[in-house]
């Protein structure tokens, strides 16, 4: 259900049962070791830059701190895209409503770069994968947020769609730590990902 | 004054330096010992109407869930069992998923007769497939949505394997479409403890879609 949407048809009271899972050992859960980042060599005409929601409405010092700090990174390695002719992709999302329009002007697109628009997954509901398929695209470089909703859920979709990802850690920010530290270990090494899915940061990717 | 005008420049110059810090300083894997988990979730008591509940169980066979390769998954399986005993007492629809083999060629194709042997199908109860959000396979759908809508269905209680996959992306994909979603914690296992607390971490504190956390004993059919 979404947040906003009608009131839940269940009855619903406070917890006072224990039951024996991750709730009661909560405290003592470690995290895996960090993965390694790899260097990667990228073919141009066959890779897109994937920027996902650098809207304003999300990309603000109060919704995703580092969104904003990460700009700077991001603008670089845009730069470097656009200059070896890789073809740019921009992302909206629906919750809260943004355009195109609202993409942070240190990186909003440029010329006809496309733009879809939903929430979370961003190949649900959109042209995304004929975009890339007409371009031959068969590569996708990601960065954006939130590392938990739209990095997460558009890097599983796209492996599964048959393309390779390459997570950028660098260019990617999560609403907080624990959601970024998870969506990196996740897309590097849930079930059908591991394989296709290669996390580096943005000064490890030569184009 | 002088002061002022002569801090400025300084003040700028910070600003700058605090926004070019390198990248290579700023990343997750820089500050990955330092992450604090954040406080559990609250369990919720639910009371679900059978006639608009179905149960799904999500990838429960026996190549994945099992001791050599997942041993929370099999530590699962009598709890699921229970749930699964009420469910069909109460004559809630029960939903079971597949995925597809990612190399048929060494991993065959899961059918439905690789069910761990506790929470097998029964009479006709539908099989779906599918990677990880068992509503789409792809750019293909999988049937799921009309098959609980054509039964009437408007709450789904999904449980299985894996916690941060096929239940974490299935329970997002049904909320999404409407669904009130109910996840048993203790109904959901990954290959450790890490994924099934960032699983259920994430079901709790979107804020764009809701789902209930609770626990198979606090889960009611009436």
């Amino acid at each position: 259900m979404l947040v906003g949407g009608v009131t839940l048809a269940v009855g619903f009271g406070t917890s006072t049962l224990r039951a024996a899972s991750v709730i009661d050992n909560w405290a003592s859960v470690k995290a895996p070791s960090a993965p390694e980042l790899k260097p990667i060599q990228i073919d141009p005409k066959t890779t897109a830059l994937l920027m996902l929601d650098y809207v304003k409405q999300i990309c603000n010092a109060q919704r995703y701190p580092n969104c904003p700090a990460r700009l700077p990174t991001v603008k670089k390695l845009l730069d470097q895209a656009r200059a070896n002719g890789v073809m740019v992709v921009y992302t909206g999302t629906t919750i809260p409503p943004s355009e195109r329009t609202d993409i942070d002007p240190m990186v909003a697109p440029t010329g006809d770069e496309p733009f879809v628009k939903t929430v979370l997954n961003k190949f649900l509901n959109t042209d995304l994968e004929k975009i890339l398929k007409d371009k031959g695209i068969a590569t996708l470089i990601m960065v954006g947020q939130a590392a938990q909703g739209a990095v997460i859920t558009t890097g599983s979709e796209a492996a599964q769609r048959g393309f390779k990802v390459i997570v950028a850690v660098d260019g990617i920010a999560g609403q907080d730590d624990y959601y970024e530290q998870y969506t990196v270990w996740h897309l590097g090494n849930a079930p059908l990902l591991a394989n296709r899915v290669t996390l580096t940061s943005t000064d490890l990717i030569k184009f | 004054m002088y002061q002022t005008r002569h801090l400025l420049p300084l003040a700028a110059f910070a600003a700058v330096l605090s926004y070019a810090v390198p990248s290579s300083a700023e990343t997750i894997i820089d500050e990955w010992p330092n992450v604090k988990a954040p406080p559990p979730p609250e369990l919720k008591s639910v009371r679900l109407d059978p006639k608009t509940t179905a149960l799904i169980l999500i990838d429960l066979i026996k190549q994945t869930c099992n001791d050599q390769r997942r041993p929370r998954c099999v530590a699962s399986i009598p709890k699921i069992e229970k749930l699964l005993a009420a469910a069909r007492a109460s004559g809630v629809t029960v939903i079971y998923t597949l995925f597809p083999s990612p190399s048929p060629a060494t991993f065959p194709n899961p059918v439905i007769g690789d069910y761990v042997p506790a929470l097998a199908p029964k009479g006709d109860e539908p099989v779906v497939t599918s990677f990880v959000d068992k509503f789409i396979n792809g750019d293909k759908d999988t049937g799921l949505q009309k098959l609980l809508k054509d039964k009437g269905i408007t709450t789904v209680v999904p449980v299985g394997a894996t916690s941060h996959n096929g239940v974490l992306f299935t329970s997002v994909g049904a909320a999404f479409r409407g669904f009130n979603v109910i996840v048993p914690v203790d109904g959901m296992s990954g290959n450790n403890a890490y994924e099934d607390q960032a699983a259920a971490y994430t079901l709790t504190s979107s804020i764009v879609y809701k789902v209930t956390l609770t626990s198979i004993d606090m889960i009611k059919f009436q």
